[in-house]
Parts: structure tokens; C-alpha cells; sequence
């Protein structure tokens, strides 16, 4: 038993160097790391995504050489020709221009042919086509005939013209949804600037009984357009005060320019409940 | 009859399907706000009297100091009023209001009528509701302007926060003066703000522990004129002193029930001491507790069927409460060090207490089961809370170490962020706090 300490201390210290003997080169080292940058989406930034147009080529204009000509008028102005004669020059022009096409042989006659074709009257002359008249009530009576015709199709129209937004990416995509839903640090701005705008009643006796939900809708430019308060809970002054304070916080946002306007549709009717924390 | 009875159903579901808007698509929560104080504006309040407009300025500025006080209201420099109204019977120019990011408005006029009459007419408005919440006409004599100042200010806090205001009241305390060996105590009263201090008693009288009636303008208090110690009744308003009773035996903090018809004090029998309830009517004593501890400072629920106390019937220290009758005794403080001078809240939703752990001294709050025990404060030596008249703040004596100590007078309100020094003349202790005043 005296000897169990040492030869214990022994045999680790054998154990060891021989791992260290074995494995020391052996291990090879690990690769570096490499950072792969991960996007996280929501359900909705797939699903709920409007169509795009590509965008035009960023191609800068050339600039201007130092050592070209510098631009000249084909004709001095002291000799340009009045702006109807130039007309009339370019449509005789126009005439004289394309180069006729060479006539084909014509077949022979002959007598059985000359019997069979009825006598062609000599047709007249090609007139050139006369732009047509302007007639509004026909117009009117188009378009309505067509609205008549085709009510969803003006619908559709009218949507569309209602919000006049189109978006350009790089890349043309097809739609898939309205593309209406906000993202989520979109809802996180809403919520922080509310928080900002909101006192909140913390004051009261349990703060967290004075729920006051409105709904609110929204003009395009962020401005408020209706207020109306859907339900509250709790009663007495504080339930008051908690009702004014949100009232007020709503009015304190406006405008709430910060929302992307092409997403107009997606938060222009929306509904604050406004929960204190106990 | 049939079809009559289906087309009012009829009807009743159209019409309903008519007035119930359309679900909104996008549901916000918002359950963290702004907890800043809110940003107020309080101009100088106008007058065609050169009189009025010095009382108008004076009393604005008490309002000012009154709401910034609070901890819940910022009062905005007049400095950076773009708007000076002319006539305050006119809505403000609420857009010039929004741009120095004031939340409300106070816009008001001195009217003096006669040497011996003041009118004070002020409105309240919100600026971004765009609305007036609140109108006040109020009379006195232009000397009483400052009990105007703060009848202003209980109007304007109680139309923001809901609940009643407390600043036209006044405390009464423990006026110090001398060496700490041979101090000097004077029963003395102030308004809450700490001006018009003046004495209650005249000639040197040695008084401990004043507390107000929470429904009249009484107090009683603790007199070591004579050897025994006895207990005073004292009415504010006539002056007129009532012995309550003197003692055999040490006699502790006196405290009145809710309607001031009762009071709950502790005496010592046989070294031992209980809480008795005495009828101020009839000046008979009911002992409430029987137990071979020591009770003490027992203080009424606002509603008068509750009661808590201080006990060493655990060991150490802590806070029990019971029936109004003495029965259903429950500890309700478990955590480390000593519980001492609960105090119910006037709202009945907290206690206040005084903790004393690691040798250090604190200012704290629980519900009245227990839980959610909060320390508002902490130092060398707090002591002796007592309540606002709206449970919102409490008044408090913190004394500094050292042969040079002297006890000051605190307030702290339940955030625990707001914590003032009350202006005393001399050094101050055991504040105790009026109701409103009528």
C-alpha cells in the first residue's frame, strides 16, 4: 500500500507523455473559421411580396472630351427655311425616296381568260388616310361600354392607379401577395415611437386593468384620418386619464412618416391596444 | 306577428352588421411607455390689477414648483413660451405649444374685486388633444393666494393622473434645536412645500410623535412635561389641547383610526407590552393582542377593519397584521434583518415600513399581504414614515452620523426615483401628514 501513491503519479505521467507522443503531431489544426452571413425571413417577406420592375442600368453619361468639336447647327440659322417649308420639303422627299419596285411581267392574255374575268372597273386612286375626327361623345360611349363590358377589369385598373407605387429592384420578379405585411423592425419602429409617445400609467392603482384599444386609420402621407375608440377597460378617473393618454399618444406620432409608403395598404387601418405593465 | 318578429331580427342583424367597423388588419400592442415627467407649461397668470399680476407670478411659480415636485411633471421655463395669450377665455395656439413639446397648458387671471377679495380663474388644456379637461373658478383673500397656488395645483394633477392631489396640506413635526445631548423638541406645522412653518405650542415642551387625524384638522401626540408620559389631543384650527389619558407604564405611538373617532396606541403592563384601541369618546381602552412579545406602532387600514403591527414574537422584528378586533394575526414579513413603524397606505394598497439590515436603514413598501417589498431609500438612519393624503409619497426623518448629526425631513415617492429634501427652519423630525385641507 505504501508504494500505491508513487507508482499512481508513475502511470499517469506515463499515460501522459505517451498521449502527448501519440497524438501531438497527429491532431491537425482546425480550419479557420469562415463566417457565413445568415439572413433570417419571415414567412410573409415570401409569400407577401409585390411584383418589381427592373431597374434601369445605372450607366453613367460619358462625359464630354475636352477635345471634341464643338456642336454645330447642320444649317446657320440666318438661312433655315420656314418650318412648313421644311415640312413640305421632307413629304416630297418621302415620295421621291423609296425606289420603286420593278414591275412583274404580266402573263399574256388570252382570249378564254379575257372571257372569264368580269370587266374591272378602274379603281380609284389611293387616298391617303384622313386622321380621324376627334368625337368625344364617341370616346364616352367606348368607355363605357367597355366599364359595362368588364366592371372587375376597371376595378383592377383603379387599385392600381389608387396606389401608383411601383417598386424597382435589380432584379424583375413576379408577385406573390400584395406585398402589404410589414417587416419585423418595421413593427418595432411603430412600437418604439408609440412607446415614445405614450405616457404610460404607471401611477395608477393596477395600472395593468387600464386597457384602452383604438383603431386608427391612416392617410398615405402618414397623417391620422379617424380615431375611434373600440373598448376600454376599468372605469373611474384613471380609466379616463389612461383613455386620454393614449388619445394623445396617437396624436403625438403623427405623422407617421417613418412607415414605407409602399406599404400604405398594410398599415392605413391598424388597432393600438394600449396594455400599462403592472 | 311572425313576420313582423323576422323582420326586426332582420333588421337588428343588418343594422349590426352596418355599425361594426371592419377588423383592422394590423394589431399593434404597446405595453412599455414614456414614464418621464411630462413636460407643462404654467404662464404667469394675468391681471389688469399691478396687484393681481404680482400675485399671479407668485402663485404661478408656487404651481410650478408644486407639479415639478411631484416627480410627474417637468414645468417648462416661461422663457420659452412662444405664445403670450392676452385673454385666457380663448383657446391657445396649440401649434405653438407643440413646438416647446408641452404636453399641457395652464393659462389663468387674478381678478382682485375688493382689498378682502381674489378671484383665481384658470384653464387646463391638452395640446395635442387640442382640448380644454378642466376649468376652475376659486375665491379668497389675496393674502391666502398660496393656499390658491396649491388648490391650482391639486386641480391640475388630479385632471393628469387620475388620482386626488396633496398639495394644499400641511405637516406637522418635530421641530430640533440644540446639541444632540440636550436637544431641544417643538411641536411645529408647515404647509407640505415647507413655507409658513410656525410653532403649535408655545413655551419649551419636550414632544414625540405627532400624528394627524386622517379626517380632521387634530393631531395627537406623546408630552414628556411631566414625568409620566401623556398623551395630547390638539385641535389645529381653535388651539384648544385635550389630555387623552396619562399612563402608568411606557406608552408608544399613538395613531388615529380612520374616521378619528378611535386611536391605536401600545402600552406597557407588567413589562409587557400590547396594542390597545381607545375610544376618544368615551376614553375606554380594548386590548387588541395578548401575546408575551412586544407589540408595537399599530396603524389602521384605511377602511378601518385592518391593522398592522411590529412583533418580536418571530424573534426579530417584523410586520403582522390583523382583524380590527385583534383576531386573525398573520405575519406578513419574512425576509432578513428588523420590520419596524408600518404604516398603512390612505389608497390601502401598500405599507411603508422602516428596515433596518447591515447596518444600514431603509424606507420601503409591500402589498398588504407581503409581497412585492420594495426599498425606496437607504442611509445611516430613516425613520418614521408617514403617507401623502393620495398614498403617493411618503414623508420620512433621516438622521446624518456623527456628533454633528442632525435629522432632516425627506420625501420619496413610490418610484423610489423621486427623493427631496423638505425645507425645515431648523433641523426636523417625525413628519407626520395632514389630510386635505377643506
Amino acid at each position: 500500500m505504501q508504494f500505491g501513491l508513487p507508482i499512481s503519479l508513475f502511470a499517469h505521467g506515463l499515460l501522459v507523455m505517451g498521449g502527448i507522443f501519440m497524438f501531438g503531431r497527429s491532431i491537425p489544426a482546425l480550419d479557420e473559421g469562415q463566417v457565413v452571413a445568415v439572413e433570417i425571413l419571415t414567412l410573409s417577406e415570401l409569400t407577401n411580396v409585390r411584383a418589381s420592375v427592373k431597374r434601369a442600368d445605372d450607366k453613367k453619361p460619358e462625359p464630354i472630351k475636352e477635345d471634341s468639336p464643338p456642336m454645330q447647327l447642320e444649317t446657320p440659322m440666318e438661312n433655315a427655311q420656314a418650318v412648313s417649308d421644311i415640312v413640305e420639303k421632307r413629304q416630297d422627299e418621302a415620295r421621291e425616296t423609296p425606289p420603286e419596285p420593278e414591275p412583274e411581267p404580266e402573263p399574256e392574255k388570252t382570249a378564254e381568260a379575257d372571257a372569264d374575268v368580269p370587266p374591272q372597273t378602274p379603281e380609284p386612286l389611293p387616298i391617303a388616310p384622313q386622321p380621324p375626327k376627334f368625337d368625344l361623345d364617341a370616346l364616352s360611349d367606348i368607355v363605357n361600354k367597355t366599364r359595362d363590358a368588364a366592371p372587375e377589369k376597371n376595378q383592377q385598373v383603379a387599385l392600381q392607379s389608387e396606389h401608383n407605387i411601383y417598386e424597382f429592384a435589380d432584379v424583375a420578379r413576379t408577385a406573390s401577395g400584395e406585398g402589404t405585411g410589414l417587416s419585423v423592425s418595421l413593427l418595432d419602429k411603430l412600437q418604439t415611437e408609440m412607446m415614445r409617445c405614450w405616457r404610460e400609467s404607471r401611477d395608477a392603482v393596477n395600472p395593468e386593468s387600464l386597457v384602452v384599444q383604438f383603431r386608427l386609420r391612416l392617410l398615405p402621407d402618414g397623417y391620422v384620418e379617424q380615431v375611434d375608440l373600440l373598448g376600454e377597460t376599468g372605469s373611474g378617473p384613471y380609466a379616463k386619464v389612461a383613455r386620454q393618454r393614449a388619445a394623445a399618444a396617437i396624436k403625438k406620432c403623427e405623422p407617421y412618416d417613418f412607415l414605407p409608403a409602399e406599404n400604405y395598404s398594410g398599415w392605413r387601418d391598424m388597432t393600438l391596444s394600449f396594455r400599462p405593465r403592472a | 306577428m311572425d313576420r313582423l318578429i323576422k323582420i326586426c331580427v332582420l333588421l337588428v342583424f343588418i343594422l349590426g352588421g352596418l355599425a361594426t367597423p371592419a377588423q383592422a388588419q394590423l394589431a399593434i400592442d404597446i405595453t412599455k411607455g414614456n414614464i418621464d415627467p411630462a413636460p407643462i407649461a404654467v404662464p404667469d397668470f394675468i391681471s389688469a390689477d399691478p396687484r393681481g399680476r404680482q400675485i399671479g407670478k407668485d402663485l404661478a411659480e408656487v404651481v410650478r414648483a408644486d407639479l415639478t415636485r411631484s416627480g410627474l411633471f417637468r414645468s417648462l421655463d416661461p422663457n420659452s413660451f412662444i405664445e403670450t395669450q392676452a385673454n385666457v377665455d380663448y383657446a391657445p395656439t396649440f401649434a405653438d405649444w407643440r413646438v416647446i413639446k408641452a404636453e399641457a397648458l395652464v393659462s389663468g387671471r387674478i381678478v382682485i374685486e375688493s382689498d378682502s377679495r381674489m378671484r383665481v380663474e384658470f384653464r387646463l388644456w391638452d395640446i395635442f388633444g387640442g382640448e380644454q379637461l378642466a376649468g376652475l373658478r376659486l375665491a379668497a383673500t389675496p393674502d391666502n393666494w398660496r393656499r390658491m397656488a396649491h388648490k391650482v395645483s391639486d386641480a391640475i394633477y388630479s385632471q393628469l393622473t387620475g388620482e386626488t392631489g396633496y398639495f394644499d396640506s400641511r405637516i406637522v413635526f418635530i421641530d430640533e434645536t440644540g446639541p444632540k445631548v440636550n436637544r431641544k423638541k417643538r411641536l411645529a406645522i408647515m404647509d407640505q412645500d415647507g413655507a409658513n412653518a410656525q410653532y403649535l405650542l408655545t413655551g419649551p415642551s419636550t414632544v414625540i410623535t405627532p400624528r394627524f387625524s386622517p379626517s380632521t384638522q387634530k393631531i395627537t401626540y406623546m408630552s414628556y412635561e411631566n414625568v409620566i408620559p401623556a398623551i395630547y389631543l390638539l385641535d389645529i384650527e381653535t388651539g384648544r389641547r385635550e389630555l387623552l389619558g396619562s399612563f402608568p407604564g411606557m406608552t408608544f405611538a399613538p395613531r388615529f383610526s380612520p374616521d378619528g373617532t378611535q386611536m391605536l396606541l401600545t402600552l406597557v403592563k407588567k413589562g409587557n407590552s400590547d396594542i390597545y384601541v381607545m375610544d376618544l369618546r368615551s376614553r375606554s381602552t380594548t386590548q387588541l393582542t395578548n401575546h408575551p412579545s412586544i407589540d408595537v406602532s399599530a396603524s389602521f387600514a384605511p377602511d378601518g377593519k385592518g391593522i398592522v403591527f411590529n412583533s418580536d414574537r418571530g424573534g426579530k422584528p417584523q410586520l403582522y397584521t390583523m382583524r380590527a378586533d385583534g383576531s386573525s394575526v398573520k405575519r406578513i414579513s419574512f425576509g432578513d434583518g428588523r420590520y419596524n413603524a408600518p404604516v398603512w397606505s390612505p389608497r390601502g394598497d401598500k405599507i411603508a415600513f422602516v428596515k433596518s439590515h447591515k447596518g444600514k436603514f431603509h424606507i420601503g413598501v409591500m402589498n398588504t399581504d407581503g409581497t412585492g417589498e420594495r426599498m425606496l431609500t437607504e442611509s445611516y438612519l430613516d425613520e418614521g414614515p408617514t403617507w401623502s393624503p393620495n398614498g403617493r409619497v411618503i414623508l420620512f426623518s433621516r438622521e446624518t452620523r456623527g456628533q454633528s448629526g442632525k435629522s432632516q425631513i425627506w420625501s420619496v415617492d413610490l418610484t423610489g426615483t423621486n427623493l427631496q429634501q423638505v425645507p425645515t427652519p431648523t433641523a426636523a423630525s417625525d413628519p407626520a401628514w395632514s389630510p386635505l385641507l377643506p
